[in-house]
């Protein structure tokens, strides 16, 4: 079980928020603020012509002689998407991390009777939806698959994500190590209107610099090779390079509103709750 | 050259080079895997680049590779090659004269001579030989400890013996050992200098180093010559009791030399020395005196015809002078060489000497008629101007060139012109000979009344400039070697070729019976037997078949001399300085 019965216990005190209402596809518990089917009671307004007689409240019409409509808050389910990066370069820690990030927020988005849809990349599982609690033990087992493949994020949004209008709330847990570009997928994901969070998920032991001396480095997603003589100096170009393109996705995200953690895969699951707390993107229940 | 204790280690460390080479020019890379390879590939772009960078690398390379090399170099063992197969035996010849009795010279002698020993190899053959009248083998060993203990009870006589039999002996045993070193060693007297005519000679001045017995305090010692004998006189001055005449005191010559006894009265132990190393030692009761030999000077006129008369004139005045009349093309048969009588200064008297022959040293008549005056010429100088520099030289003096001057001359080779015309040198005067009236078709001097002032002028002058060295203890390593003797920078010299008269063969030479030596070993073969130098078979000495009665010795006489240890210590810098520049690179 990726998540812990005490972890999952401790999920159910808090919830996904979405600081901008999304448009979910089916009724749910998450009032949205506009009118439509729903049980809290919200305004009343003039009857016209096409509303059906069923909606005019005639309590109000007894008393007041005039027709008036009663409207509801409509109550809708969030559509959630996560984008779980199962790359060969998200081993160890890091794909625990995010698989740990991914069933938290199916877990979630399932207790709040929301639909949750998980995209994983780099492998060959399809994009599977899950709503309702009972498909809980399914969303668990689906992030628990092994990494393998490449860091296609743009590749496994544009081939499974449905084309369903838009909107949502897209979680996107990888390390971005993308050859085609880090930030593509998630301006794919801001051109469908999705709210997009960012969660960047970093290995120190992962991402250490091998030891000083002559090395055969080797990608661990695409397998090729470069010959190296690793030195004092080019550790610390790596180094910048490392802190350069973590800065960059900071920036990219800064400029389109997107939410970004950087997450070190080590750190305990509560902390990152913490901080997803702190950042608005979770709220506690009662 | 170097050589290997062990070759091997040379022939691996050099394949070690070459593999190490290998590795470190391609070195195996480790694999690692990233999670995300262009990262590193901008790095690598970013680290590789720059020519600078790679020279140090190749640098680097060439560092290890020479430590690399200098350690394998270091483990070969490389030494300098000894000599194999030269046992090289040692034949030493130790002086045995009087003189060693004086002051330090005997302790000196055995110091020297030890230290010749002790650098020996082990397994050299030594031989020990004595300079006596009747050239004794002091000892004949292969151990160097009973060579020494044998050369520790070598005294010296009290005479001072020839040294022909003990280099005969020499010469015996250097046939018989195998590639021998032959060493002298003996005391070398004072050089002789001619003494002036008529003139004293400077006195010798003795200081007591001791309280001196009493009656017995010699203050001063005077060497005086005796114009009637030619021979010397010396006047000991006894300290506060005036002056005393040691004639009687003279115990005359002893083999050629001049040794003066003198008793001490009060039985008491003088030790006296000179202000040189002088020869002067006691023994009992008596004072023993050598002074150095003091020679008249010898004068070789080489006259074409009758000698003019004031040559004869002046002969006639130099009584103590050994002079030497010789007629041209007759009277000098002599090629020149070094072991010879020395002449002091030359006179020719209507003719001249030729230009030198090249390989001999020689001034040879001219015209060249076989025979020469072997006479040293440096190198050609210009000859001076007439009077130049001359007027104040010794050799002028009391000579008045306007009243005699000099008619014709002409230059000759070497030497400093003290006296010379427009056409070039009468008098020319080299380091200790003179040179007088040559060229007579040239010169009139000869036949001038100055000639005996220049003659007179000659002998002193030489007298003077010629003190002579002081003496020392010789090592002479060549005396038996055959060639080319040392150049002498000396006197005139002619050899006069002394040859036994007895002629074995051409190449065969008689020696004389006292070649004497352990029995057993030096067989004598008679009273007299023939000793061939380049032949032994054709030599008369018994046994002929067995020339080489002592078994070879299998040892080199000079050991390898290992560089092993200076090359560890330079691998050792070596590889500290590559692992500093390694150390500097990873630091980096």
């Amino acid at each position: 079980m990726i998540l812990s019965p005490r972890e999952l216990a401790q999920l159910r005190h808090l919830e996904l928020l979405a600081q901008k209402i999304v448009k979910g596809q089916l009724h749910g518990t998450r009032v949205v603020a506009r009118g439509g089917p729903g049980s809290g009671f919200r305004e009343h307004r003039a009857y016209h012509e096409s509303d059906p007689l069923r909606a005019v409240d005639w309590a109000a019409f007894a008393r007041t002689d005039t027709l008036v409509v009663k409207e509801f808050d409509a109550e809708e389910s969030l559509d959630l998407v996560v984008v779980q990066d199962r790359s060969a370069s998200m081993r160890g820690a890091a794909a625990t991390c995010a698989a740990k990030l991914t069933a938290a927020l199916g877990a979630l988005a399932l207790g709040h009777m929301e639909r949750v849809r998980v995209l994983p990349t780099g492998g060959s599982r399809p994009a599977e939806a899950f709503s309702g609690r009972a498909r809980m033990p399914d969303l668990l087992a689906s992030v628990e698959d092994s990494a393998a493949g490449g860091t296609d994020l743009l590749g496994a949004l544009s081939a499974r994500l449905p084309r369903t209008g838009g909107g949502g709330l897209a979680f996107v847990i990888s390390d971005f190590f993308d050859p085609s570009g880090a930030t593509r997928a998630l301006s794919f994901l801001l051109a469908h209107r999705y709210r997009v969070r960012a969660i960047l998920i970093e290995d120190p032991t992962a991402l250490a610099p091998p030891p000083r001396g002559p090395a055969r480095l080797v990608d661990a997603e695409t397998g090729a090779t470069l010959r190296l003589d690793i030195t004092r100096p080019s550790i610390g170009l790596y180094e910048k390079a490392l802190r350069a393109r973590a800065d960059g996705l900071a920036a990219f995200c800064r400029r389109t509103g997107t939410g970004f953690l950087r997450v070190r895969a080590q750190k305990p699951f509560f902390e990152i709750a913490r901080e997803c707390l702190a950042r608005g993107w979770l709220g506690t229940r009662g | 050259m170097i050589e290997f204790a062990f070759p091997a280690g040379a022939w691996l460390g050099a394949i070690g080079a070459a593999v190490l080479a290998a590795y470190l020019v391609r070195r195996r890379a480790r694999r690692f895997a990233v999670p995300f390879l262009p990262l590193w590939r901008a790095v690598a772009a970013e680290a590789r680049g720059g020519w600078g960078r790679q020279i140090q690398r190749a640098l680097d390379l060439l560092m290890v590779l020479l430590a690399v090399a200098a350690v394998a170099f270091a483990a070969s063992g490389p030494q300098r090659p000894g000599r194999p197969e030269t046992v090289r035996d040692l034949v030493l010849v130790l002086d045995g004269g009087v003189s060693l009795r004086a002051g330090t010279r005997l302790e000196k002698l055995r110091r020297i001579a030890a230290a010749e020993i002790r650098r020996r190899a082990p397994g050299t053959t030594f031989a020990l030989i004595a300079v006596a009248d009747d050239g004794p083998l002091i000892h004949l060993t292969r151990s160097a400890s009973d060579a020494l203990a044998a050369m520790r009870t070598h005294e010296p006589g009290w005479t001072q013996p020839a040294r022909k039999p003990a280099l005969e002996l020499a010469r015996e045993a250097a046939r018989r050992l195998r590639h021998p070193d032959l060493v002298f060693v003996s005391h070398r007297p004072a050089s002789p200098s001619p003494i002036p005519d008529g003139a004293p000679a400077p006195p010798f001045r003795f200081r007591p180093v001791a309280e001196p017995a009493p009656n017995a305090g010699f203050a001063d010692v005077e060497l005086l010559t005796d114009p009637e004998s030619g021979g010397l006189l010396a006047r000991l001055t006894l300290r506060g009791e005036g002056t005393v005449s040691v004639d009687d005191l003279w115990s005359g010559p002893v083999n050629g030399r001049r040794v003066i006894t003198v008793p001490l009265q009060g039985h008491g132990e003088t030790t006296l020395t000179t202000r040189t190393d002088g020869d002067v030692f006691s023994a009992d009761d008596v004072l023993y005196l050598m002074l150095p030999e003091a020679r008249p000077p010898r004068v070789l006129v080489v006259a074409k015809g009758v000698p003019s008369p004031f040559l004869i004139a002046a002969m006639q005045a130099l009584a103590r002078t050994g002079v030497v009349q010789a007629e041209l093309g007759r009277t000098v048969p002599a090629r020149a060489t070094d072991a010879s009588q020395v002449y002091d200064v030359l006179v020719f008297d209507r003719c001249a000497p030729a230009a030198p022959v090249p390989g001999l040293r020689a001034i040879y008549l001219d015209p060249p008629s076989g025979d020469g005056v072997p006479f040293r010429v440096g190198p050609q100088r210009p000859a001076p101007a007439l009077f130049t520099r001359a007027a104040r030289h010794p050799l002028l003096r009391g000579f008045d060139p306007t009243r005699y001057p000099p008619l014709r001359a002409r230059g000759i080779f070497g030497g400093t012109a003290v006296l010379a015309s427009a056409a070039g040198p009468a008098v020319a005067v080299g380091p200790s000979w003179i040179a007088i009236g040559f060229d007579p078709d040239a010169c009139v001097l000869a036949a001038s009344p100055a000639y005996p002032l220049f003659l007179r002028n000659a002998i002193r002058h030489l007298a003077s400039a010629s003190r002579g060295s002081g003496g020392g203890m010789d090592v002479d390593r060549e005396f038996l070697r055959i060639g080319a003797p040392a150049p002498s920078p000396g006197p005139v010299q002619i050899n006069p070729v002394q040859v036994d008269p007895v002629q074995v063969g051409a190449q065969t030479r008689r020696v004389g019976s006292r070649l004497l030596g352990p029995p057993g070993f030096w067989k004598r073969g008679g009273e007299t037997w023939a000793v061939n130098l380049l032949d032994p078979n054709l030599s008369l000495v018994p046994p002929v078949a067995k020339a080489d009665p002592l078994p070879e010795v299998g040892r080199p006489a000079v050991a390898p001399r290992p560089y092993g240890r200076e090359a560890a210590a330079a691998a050792l810098g070596l590889l500290v300085l590559a692992w500093w520049v390694f150390w500097r690179n990873r630091a980096q």
